[in-house]
């Protein structure tokens, strides 16, 4: 089925973070980057299919000393490794009380094999529209810290996508860890939802990440972000602000916040679904969204 | 992320690397081509055929193999990365001739038919060994496990029975 010459691939396999970063900044230089290799979820499906547009690879699974595992700061915070895994997110009891959303999205991702080497960073730096952890990432405000042999810098993830399959992320730099930060509210607050062809095993056609506070009954604060609705994973701050200040969805609220919408996403017809159908689901989802957060 | 360009100075020889495995509890030590799948290696260079390719794209699950304990698609793991790890694949699951809990299940409820994700139900399974789930949760945890065959009730009620749980479900 695979189509590469093997013969012709060279994977370099460094043991510390400090050799790959040199890597990758030697290459930076000469111009000839190379491609990280993490959970290769993304990677091997595109080398079995004949895709692949790189011969150059970096892996990274040496470095699971210095880039692997989760661990939560005392400020509350949580620090996801780069090569730290969906599986390993889900076997953390205390994942499962502060950040539900973030472990449905998880749990959606592909099915257990996926699951089991699929990387938070990876589906990050992947920078599909229709990722499944870095939307809820982003509604809970996570950062990508990245560093280079030049030094380190943290780059929220809302401000982390510039286009299409593209990422803030410089060719010398990787990906350490991705932080979430310690969330203030109740964990009513957070909504995930994918909508795909089936339960597990699924591509987005559409789907929402929300964060939705509420001061007494009114919305106080919100974070929207859309799924397969854009060319990147991206906040709506138009429907955000739409939010501010709802109670109750009257029909006059439900219009202005579709206007919104409308306003600030336009999503394409493709093979997997149409744009109508992602307008009125989206919608549909944030209602379901303010309907579910309400106290 | 930008294109990288053709590197032309890697000619068509990349030389073969060293890779430390276990595979079903054996220590071996491969000189391979870092990229080539673990599937392949399996199958090709270690007479270990037992693992199937379906999709090749690590939808359907039929080359399931544990890595470290966990299963994954070994048509998604450059060989590489399996270095220093451990590797069980369906053929390592019987001991001294007498087949695993979940193989003797399958056998009972006609868990199998045409047996091509057989194998990689039977890991995946394996795994869950030792935990108590409802059919519910096993289906939850086969499902990235395609089977074209059997409408998964025969599956679900092997695992059910091997894992000790209540057998459910309609399919």
């Amino acid at each position: 089925m695979s189509s590469i010459a093997h013969s012709a691939i060279a994977v370099t396999r460094p043991n510390r973070l400090t050799e790959a970063l040199e890597m990758l900044a030697a290459r930076a230089r000469s111009d000839a980057p190379v491609r990280l290799l993490a959970g290769c979820t993304d990677v091997l499906v595109e080398a079995n299919h004949g895709g692949l547009r790189y011969r150059d690879f970096l892996d990274l699974s040496g470095l699971r000393s210095e880039l692997g595992g989760l661990c939560w700061a005392e400020d509350g915070s949580l620090h996801i490794g780069a090569l730290c895994t969906y599986s390993e997110l889900l076997n953390d009891a205390d994942a499962q009380l502060k950040l539900p959303m973030l472990c449905d999205a998880s749990r959606l991702v592909g099915a257990t094999q996926i699951q089991a080497r699929g990387t938070f960073a990876g589906n990050v730096e992947n920078a599909s529209p229709a990722a499944d952890a870095a939307p809820a990432l982003m509604a809970l405000d996570a950062a990508v810290m990245l560093r280079s042999e030049r030094g380190s810098r943290t780059v929220p993830l809302d401000q982390y996508y510039q286009g299409y399959r593209a990422t803030a992320r410089r060719s010398d730099e990787l990906i350490t860890s991705i932080i979430v930060p310690a969330q203030p509210g109740p964990v009513s607050e957070q909504f995930f939802r994918k909508v795909g062809t089936r339960a597990y095993q699924a591509i987005t056609k559409v789907g929402l990440s929300a964060r939705i506070r509420r001061d007494g009954g009114a919305i106080s604060e919100a974070r929207v972000v859309a799924t397969s609705m854009a060319a990147t994973i991206c906040r709506v701050t138009a429907v955000e602000d739409a939010l501010i200040g709802v109670q109750d969805l009257c029909d006059d609220t439900r219009r202005r916040i579709k206007e919104a919408q409308t306003s600030a996403l336009t999503p394409i017809d493709d093979v997997r679904s149409q744009a109508d159908y992602r307008n009125e689901v989206f919608h549909r989802l944030v209602m379901q969204a303010v309907a579910q957060t309400q106290s | 992320m930008t294109v990288s360009k053709p590197n032309t100075c890697l000619a068509d020889a990349v030389p073969k690397q060293q890779v430390r495995v276990s595979i079903n509890g054996t220590e071996t030590t491969l000189q391979v081509r870092p990229f080539r799948r673990l599937l392949d290696v399996l199958r090709t260079d270690l007479d270990l055929p037992g693992t199937k390719e379906g999709c090749g794209e690590g939808e359907c699950g039929a080359c399931s193999v544990l890595m470290n304990g966990e299963p994954v698609n070994a048509c998604l793991v450059p060989i590489i990365q399996c270095h220093d790890t451990d590797i069980q694949t369906i053929e390592g699951l019987a001991q001294n001739q007498v087949l695993h809990p979940v193989q003797q299940a399958f056998l009972k409820h006609g868990g199998a038919q045409c047996g091509i994700c057989t194998p990689g139900m039977v890991v995946t399974a394996a795994w869950m060994c030792n935990r108590k789930l409802d059919a519910e949760q096993i289906r939850q945890r086969l499902s990235g496990n395609i089977c074209r065959c059997t409408g998964y009730s025969a599956i679900v009620n092997s695992v059910a029975e091997a894992l000790g749980a209540d057998q459910g479900g309609e399919g």
